[in-house]
């Protein structure tokens, strides 16, 4: 009915959040959860196209794969090791967060949430020997 | 002005209040003006509002029931979507309509879009014969007492939610899953109302919970949604391969 | 301001307002095949008063004893015998349908265990008998209105504010309506018109003040006759402290076994009636309240105690769940606090006088819901005010489309009175006054002056002070009216300083009314005239305009269906305070 406003389009969701937050509103966990999921979700992806190009090596006969290998062979690698690897683990275990709070819609998502990254942090720990 | 029931002749504190005012015939772009209020204790936004209003500065700003029930003045508090009439005033508070629909002056949004989808998604009870008598299981009494009936539509939980940014989203958003569910627990409604939803896009609702957050009345759209899910993996996994071919819906 | 009509819309039936009596009116005439057009100063089933109506609707017989006629007696006793007998009637019969259409339309009401409606007793009725859905019936009932206009996609336009209704020889064809949302001006061409406006008591500081009056001037201009403007309401539990509270707390409150206590912590309810207690009705309540505040029983910040913690817990977060959460959200618990109240305006009773099929005066006019004058007479009982706007809206729908149905568009000879009306509006804003009074400050004042002089007591010096500031008002204030803001998109400016002209004849008949009146009946008590006066004052005070001017009358009740000698109950009714 009303005529077609002459207002500026305004930005979207990340500008909202971000202007909220800059704010001194606090926002909710689970919209901190959900951007962490989009933001693993990119790393993983940077990651498996960094992995096949590594893994590509392989055609250019033994002696180039050993090279490349050797070359990544790093303790700043290993640390950005252990780093994919909770990145993985966070991923995989929000993804099961969400399924579970579609399941049984009762749960608390606060206690999931804290629950999920205790997890994180555990896993990693755990597995710092197995990378070293 | 029903500011003026407050003694506000002897404030407590004097606040800054900022607001971004537009008016299409006259400016090109919206500015930021700032204002000074009197504070009382437990004074709301709408108040400090209604306050400049009697100063004589008229800011466009919805306003009817100033008691959470008509839903009205919803706006942008500190970028938070919230109901001025269920916000104290702070300091240094900064209003802004909301974003999502367009502004037509100052607070003001041309919320006409809600209505039209509120037509699109059948909000009403879809029955065949209405005039048949039904009984009610208190359960749905008390989800319409405790849940549905207490929605007022003020589209904050739509201005909060990230999965859906506008009208033509395909998640419609949370306060229209919620009528829906309001619609499905209906005991003269007949249509396949969890079809409905998979079609309004309630996958894409990505379980932040900002719309239990934001919502002035402590609903919660997004357990609705999640309802509405558990509910179509269970109708699929009884009946597999049958739920897309359902032509019940409508 | 474009100084011109904007758009010009044809239908059958309009409907002015947007609150349940105004939807409930544009789906009956739907139904009934009629082309529908709304209008609504705010936002369809978002403005007026009925989505925060709290209470419930009084149309349901649940005990065996109670019948219509129980329910007819009690809101006579409490309207004080002024009550329009016909009009009175047909809302204690025909109530009962709606709630079950109101279930088809989408809106669920409480059950008990065994599948009936729950209900609960208010102040004045013997029986249980309001339907209700916690405390917010209203609002529930509005989200069932809602879905069935949008199901039958009744034409609605928001955020429009009628200005005049026009009339061709003594017949209404139509309106004239300014767009608030563009600043133009709309003309509608109508075969019958349904005002279903809100009272007149936002011209008292009450909670809801949205209601202007409008739809009074409107009546009163296009020929209608309006009665019993005196009675205003007062809700004797408002919310006063903490401040920020906005609102009436809701007679559920009471209704559920709320205590009202004085400073001493006494439930002084007890001393003035001891019967009812609490659940007397609310004008008599007010002045309870008032007299216990007078004699500095009154609570700290000037009210008087109200308190519900002796109920369980559970009980109060189901049954006022709209009370504690607006209470709670001002981090105050109702179920350990007492509150504050105090009493404000509620209700104006009387209005636009309309028969039981909702005819007014005026061919074409029809009338429903709280702008009408007849079915609470004096005093409104509470959750009558929900079943009157539902009952009377339907009838209003149903007589407007047959009235459409049967005649054709009168030929549109109103241009003088558009033209008139336009020249109001343009003046407004053209205005620049070398000494400019501006509305706020004007209704500031008036808002006091009616409190205390037009308040809960009256005395006729208070009144003619108020009579002489309304006339110079009149005189010398409103031809300064000015406005600041002359755009037209949502210039709430100007729509304020409009309904300050409304306001002003509204005023102007209530305190006529008041001052006239040498009686004390119903909301309308005078320090002066402490007593009822069944002799001389059973009669209506009623304003119409001949040859543009207020003429007021006095006239007679009918008694058509029961005499007071019949109801003996009511003459030894006498008030506490007497």
């Amino acid at each position: 009915m009303n005529e077609a406003p002459q207002y500026p389009k305004r930005p979207g969701v990340i500008n909202r959040f971000f202007r909220r937050t800059l704010w001194g509103e606090k926002m909710n966990l689970g919209a901190y959860m959900w951007g962490l999921q989009r933001v693993t979700g990119l790393i993983l992806l940077v990651y498996l196209l960094l992995h096949l190009y590594i893994l590509s090596s392989i055609f250019g006969g033994a002696r180039t794969f050993d090279q490349t290998v050797a070359a990544v062979d790093h303790p700043l690698i290993k640390l950005l090791e252990l780093g994919l690897l909770g990145t993985v683990v966070f991923h995989a275990l929000n993804g099961l967060r969400l399924i579970l709070m579609t399941l049984f819609v009762e749960l608390d998502q606060k206690i999931l949430a804290y629950g999920l990254g205790c997890a994180t942090l555990i896993f990693v720990v755990v597995s710092i020997p197995f990378v070293w | 002005m029903t500011c003026y029931l407050l003694p506000i002749e002897n404030p407590e504190a004097r606040y800054t209040l900022h607001v971004l005012r537009f008016n299409p015939e006259t400016d090109e772009k919206p500015y930021w003006r700032s204002y000074q209020v009197p504070f009382v204790s437990t004074m709301t936004v709408i108040e400090a509002l209604e306050y400049l209003w009697d100063q004589g500065e008229y800011i466009a700003f919805r306003t009817n029931c100033r008691e959470f029930t008509c839903g009205s003045c919803a706006m942008l508090i500190n970028g938070k979507p919230q109901l001025a009439c269920d916000t104290i005033l702070q300091d240094d508070m900064r209003l802004e309509p909301l974003s999502r629909y367009g502004v037509l002056r100052d607070l003001v949004v041309d919320t006409e879009a809600i209505k039209k989808k509120l037509k699109d998604v059948k909000y009403w009870p879809v029955s065949a014969n209405r005039e048949k008598n039904f009984t009610v299981p208190p359960q749905v009494i008390d989800a319409y007492g405790q849940i549905y009936s207490r929605c007022i539509e003020c589209a904050c939980c739509l201005e909060a939610c990230p999965a859906s940014f506008n009208e033509a989203s395909r998640f419609d958003g949370p306060m229209y899953a919620l009528l829906l569910a309001r619609a499905a627990n209906h005991p003269l409604d007949a249509m396949n109302r969890i079809q409905q939803a998979s079609e309004r896009g309630i996958w894409a609702c990505v379980s932040c919970f900002e719309c239990a957050d934001v919502c002035p009345l402590d609903l919660s759209p997004a357990k609705e949604v999640a309802k509405f899910r558990r509910k179509a993996i269970t109708q699929s996994l009884k009946r597999p391969f049958t739920f897309r071919k359902d032509k019940r819906y409508e | 301001m474009t100084l011109q009509v904007d758009q010009v819309y044809t239908t059958d039936v309009l409907v002015v307002g947007g609150g349940a009596a105004a939807s409930m009116a544009a789906i009956s005439a739907t139904n009934e095949g009629a082309d529908v057009l709304v209008l609504d100063k705010g936002q369809l089933g978002k403005s007026g008063c009925s989505p925060n109506a709290h209470g419930g609707m009084a149309l349901y017989p649940k005990h065996e004893n109670d019948s219509w006629k129980i329910h007819f007696e009690d809101t006579l006793m409490s309207g004080g015998f002024l009550n329009n007998q016909q009009v009175v009637r047909v809302l204690c019969q025909k109530g009962f349908r709606f709630v079950s259409l109101l279930e088809q339309f989408g809106s669920l009401f409480d059950r008990d265990a065994d599948g009936t409606y729950s209900v609960r007793q208010f102040g004045g009725h013997r029986y249980k008998r309001s339907v209700f859905s916690g405390d917010e019936t209203g609002h529930e009932m509005m989200n069932g209105l809602r879905r069935e206009i949008a199901r039958l996609g009744v034409k609605t336009r928001d955020e429009v504010m009628v200005l005049r209704l026009l009339t061709t020889d003594g017949e209404i064809c139509g309106a004239l309506a300014l767009d608030i949302a563009k600043g133009a001006f709309i003309e509608v061409r109508a075969k019958a018109v349904v005002l279903a406006t809100a009272d007149g008591s936002g011209i008292w500081p009450a909670a809801a003040e949205r209601q202007r009056g409008d739809g009074y001037c409107m009546a009163l201009e296009a020929g209608a006759e309006l009665a019993d403007m005196e009675f205003i309401q007062y809700h004797p539990t408002h919310a006063w402290w903490p401040y920020g509270v906005r609102g009436s707390v809701s007679e559920s409150f009471r209704a559920e076994g709320g205590y009202l206590l004085n400073s001493e912590g006494e439930r002084f309810m007890l001393h003035y009636d001891p019967e009812q207690k609490e659940l007397a009705t609310r004008d008599k309540v007010s002045v309870c309240i008032y007299r216990e505040i007078l004699a500095g029983r009154g609570a700290r910040h000037g009210g008087i105690y109200a308190s519900v913690t002796h109920l369980p817990p559970d009980h109060i977060e189901k049954r006022l769940r709209v009370i504690f959460r607006k209470y709670m959200s001002y981090g105050f618990d109702i179920r350990k606090q007492p509150i504050e109240i105090r009493p404000r305006p509620h209700y104006l009773c009387g209005g636009v006088v309309a028969n039981d099929r909702a005819e007014t005066r005026v061919p074409g006019l029809y009338a429903a819901g709280a702008v009408t004058a007849g079915v609470h007479g004096a005093n409104r009982l509470g959750s009558n005010a929900l079943v009157d706007i539902l009952v009377f809206g339907d009838i209003a729908g149903r007589n407007a489309a047959h009235r459409a149905g049967n005649v054709d568009h009168k030929r549109m000879n109103a241009k003088t009175q558009v033209e008139k009306e336009i020249k109001r509006v343009a003046d407004l804003v053209a205005k620049s006054a070398i000494e400019p009074v501006w509305t706020p400050i004007l209704r500031r004042r008036h808002f006091e002056m009616m409190d205390r002089y037009v308040g809960v007591l009256r005395t006729d010096e208070g009144l003619r002070h108020m009579l002489a500031e309304i006339e110079r008002t009149q005189k010398e204030d409103l031809p300064n009216l000015s406005i600041r803001d002359k755009s037209r998109r949502y210039n709430f400016e100007l729509r304020d300083a409009l309904e300050m002209q409304l306001r002003l004849m509204v005023e102007e008949m209530s305190t006529r009314a008041a001052v006239t009146r040498t009686e004390s009946r119903g909301s309308h008590f005078r320090d002066d005239y402490p007593k009822r006066d069944d002799r001389q004052w059973l009669k209506n005070i009623v304003f119409f305009k001949k040859d543009d001017q207020l003429v007021c009358e006095c006239r007679a009740v009918e008694m058509s269906v029961m005499d007071i000698s019949e109801l003996p109950a009511y003459a030894a009714l006498d008030s506490p305070w007497h």
